[in-house]
């Protein structure tokens, strides 16, 4: 498995926000988490981005533990994640936003960037010539030198999707993709979002509300409600699982 | 990427400039004119490094005028104990106070705004009074016999040397970091970057440029007071970066200009404004040229705090913004000059 929760959970004081979560995903998935509102859905993405510690339980990357790692030493074991609340550099362009994601895998130093070192020079054009390379297949490059914040919203989300992309993760967590979005803009999205897991061979678990589409591009899915995972199985087992439909539409009243 | 030689060539050139400029012009200028073209030299020097930490990486930093009073009092202590020339004690000097920043900003850059400026504040507040305290540093009366060895041609190329250094490091991949760590540490950090080193890189790239300013200025007056880098120094260095425009650097050294020449000017204002009452003397209609104007330039701080007042309300982000000058300036060329395509 790429990534295990092993009976994972967080307390905040009194309130039990995640509990004995079993999550196992597949290297190449395209796993779903799906739940009503509050479930806990981000703060177990904060778990495994190492946002928070669990207070039980065991989180596994390939086998290893992640757990009290922090988030930055996370992302360099090769989780990249986007964000429920877009969170893109805005004082940066378009460009600059996917650039600065492989900082963490350029070496020159301050002083060889400072005096334009020939190791910074061949980065520096490394990394601009791949970054221009993921806006192209995003189709964000002709908007490559607007700064983040001039982006519609729909392009933006795109954009947080190739940041992540740019760190060359294995495990990409994407926090309400298609949120704001359009049927038909989600669409599209979820479309391109299976096209990246094919094309750069990356795992992804992504959280999302818009059924219809999770029920369409995910091949396995976890519910959660009130912190547990209370259904689990591909998107035809879920949708028939009176125990979901009861979290989602409440239970059957019977007169 | 254009080949760093072109760039090497420019800021030998601009050397031979300074040079020039220092050996053919300046024994011909005014003292006085020189005199504040030297301290508009140092305030932009420390500009530099404060427009870094502040304007760029977004930590409030209040204690610079701290990091200016290492260089310049561990400059002139080397000069005058273990005779190191003044041309290596400045670059020295800024080195003391880049390591006093990694010290401050290893433990304190884990905190975040308002709780990093009470820590940086109080770092400037706890050298003064060391300095007052300590006798080998010459204490409240400042120490006195430092070699003057600042000219125009010296400070102007460490003008040149610290604007360029800016220049290259913020148009750099680590520039892009310290712009994401000001944008969002928590995003930053999910890519993997370790936000707590950038910003104590940030700390120390901008200490070592404000001991390399207070050294310089140490060796300009043959002697230094504690006075010099209080807590008022801090916040007209911090206004100079406000004012200019955070995230950008030609901003901030503009106002930096502006601000040290401001209560020159003033002092100027004041004397033709006294000349242009005599003709009201003459006629009776005043008794005296009013008194205040004899003291305009005291009322710098009274104007420092209106700019700012008006400046946050017109234009938060500064005067430049986020922008550079040449942006600006090509920018208003293009509109008054439409392209014919």
């Amino acid at each position: 498995m790429l990534l295990e929760l092993d009976k994972a959970g967080i307390r905040f004081g009194g309130l039990r926000a995640v509990q004995d979560l079993e999550l196992k995903v597949a290297p190449g998935a395209l796993y779903g988490l799906i739940g009503p509102n509050g479930a806990g859905k981000t703060t177990v993405f904060n778990l495994i981005t190492g946002i928070y510690a669990p207070s039980e339980g065991d989180i596994r990357l390939s086998g290893a533990s992640i757990v009290g790692k922090g988030p930055v030493a996370v992302a360099r074991a090769g989780i990249a994640r986007t964000f429920q609340n877009i969170r893109l550099f805005g004082g940066l362009s378009v460009l600059e936003n996917v650039t600065v994601a492989m900082f963490r895998h350029q070496d020159a130093t301050l002083m060889e960037a400072v005096f334009r070192a020939p190791r910074y020079a061949r980065e520096e054009a490394e990394a601009t010539a791949a970054a221009l390379e993921l806006l192209t297949t995003f189709g964000l490059a002709h908007v490559a030198h607007l700064g983040a914040e001039e982006l519609p919203y729909g392009l933006r989300r795109r954009l947080e999707i190739a940041r992540a992309l740019a760190t060359r993760p294995r495990l990409l967590l994407l926090d309400e993709p298609a949120a704001g979005m359009n049927p038909s803009e989600a669409d599209e999205l979820m479309h391109l979002i299976r096209w990246t897991r094919d094309t750069f061979s990356v795992t992804i678990l992504l959280i999302e509300h818009h059924m219809p589409v999770v029920m369409g591009i995910c091949e396995r899915i976890a519910v959660l409600d009130h912190g547990a995972r209370i259904a689990e199985g591909t998107p035809a087992e879920i949708r028939n699982d009176p125990v979901v439909i009861e979290a989602y539409l409440g239970a059957e009243v019977h007169a | 990427m254009k080949s760093p030689l072109f760039g090497y060539a420019l800021v030998v050139l601009g050397i031979a400039a300074v040079w020039g400029i220092d050996q053919f012009v300046i024994p011909w200028t005014d003292a006085y004119l020189t005199n504040v073209l030297l301290r508009i030299g140092f305030n932009v020097i420390a500009v530099t490094g404060l427009a870094l930490v502040l304007g760029f990486t977004g930590q409030f930093s209040l204690g610079h005028a701290g990091f200016m009073a290492l260089g310049a009092y561990g400059a002139a202590s080397l000069s005058l104990h273990l005779n190191v020339p003044p041309v290596l004690a400045v670059p020295l000097g800024g080195l003391i106070a880049g390591l006093a920043g990694l010290v401050v900003g290893v433990p304190s850059l884990r905190l975040s705004g308002d709780y990093l400026a009470v820590v940086t504040l109080g770092f400037n507040q706890i050298i003064i009074v060391v300095v007052q305290n300590t006798p080998f540093l010459g204490g409240a009366l400042g120490l006195t016999g430092v070699p003057v060895a600042t000219s125009f041609g010296w400070t102007f190329t460490w003008v040149l040397l610290a604007v360029v250094f800016m220049r290259n490091l913020l148009k750099s991949s680590h520039g892009r970091a310290f712009a994401a760590v000001r944008d969002n540490e928590i995003a930053t950090r999910s890519l993997g970057v370790d936000t707590t080193r950038i910003k104590v890189t940030a700390f120390v790239v901008g200490a070592f440029w404000a001991g390399a300013a207070g050294a310089l200025l140490g060796f300009y007056n043959s002697s230094i007071f504690p006075k010099q880098f209080e807590f008022d120094r801090s916040i007209e260095l911090l206004a100079m970066v406000v004012l200019g425009g955070t995230a950008s650097l030609s901003g901030p050294i503009l106002a930096a200009i502006v601000l040290t020449a401001l209560p020159e000017f003033l002092r100027v204002l004041g004397g033709w404004l006294i000349k242009a009452c005599a003709p009201l003397v003459a006629a009776g209609l005043l008794d005296a040229p009013p008194e205040f104007l004899g003291r305009l330039s005291q009322y710098r701080m009274v104007i420092y705090s209106l700019v700012l007042i008006g400046m946050m309300i017109t234009r938060p982000k500064g005067f430049l913004g986020g922008r550079e000058l040449g942006d600006v300036l090509v920018g208003a060329w293009r509109r008054v000059r439409p392209s014919p395509a």
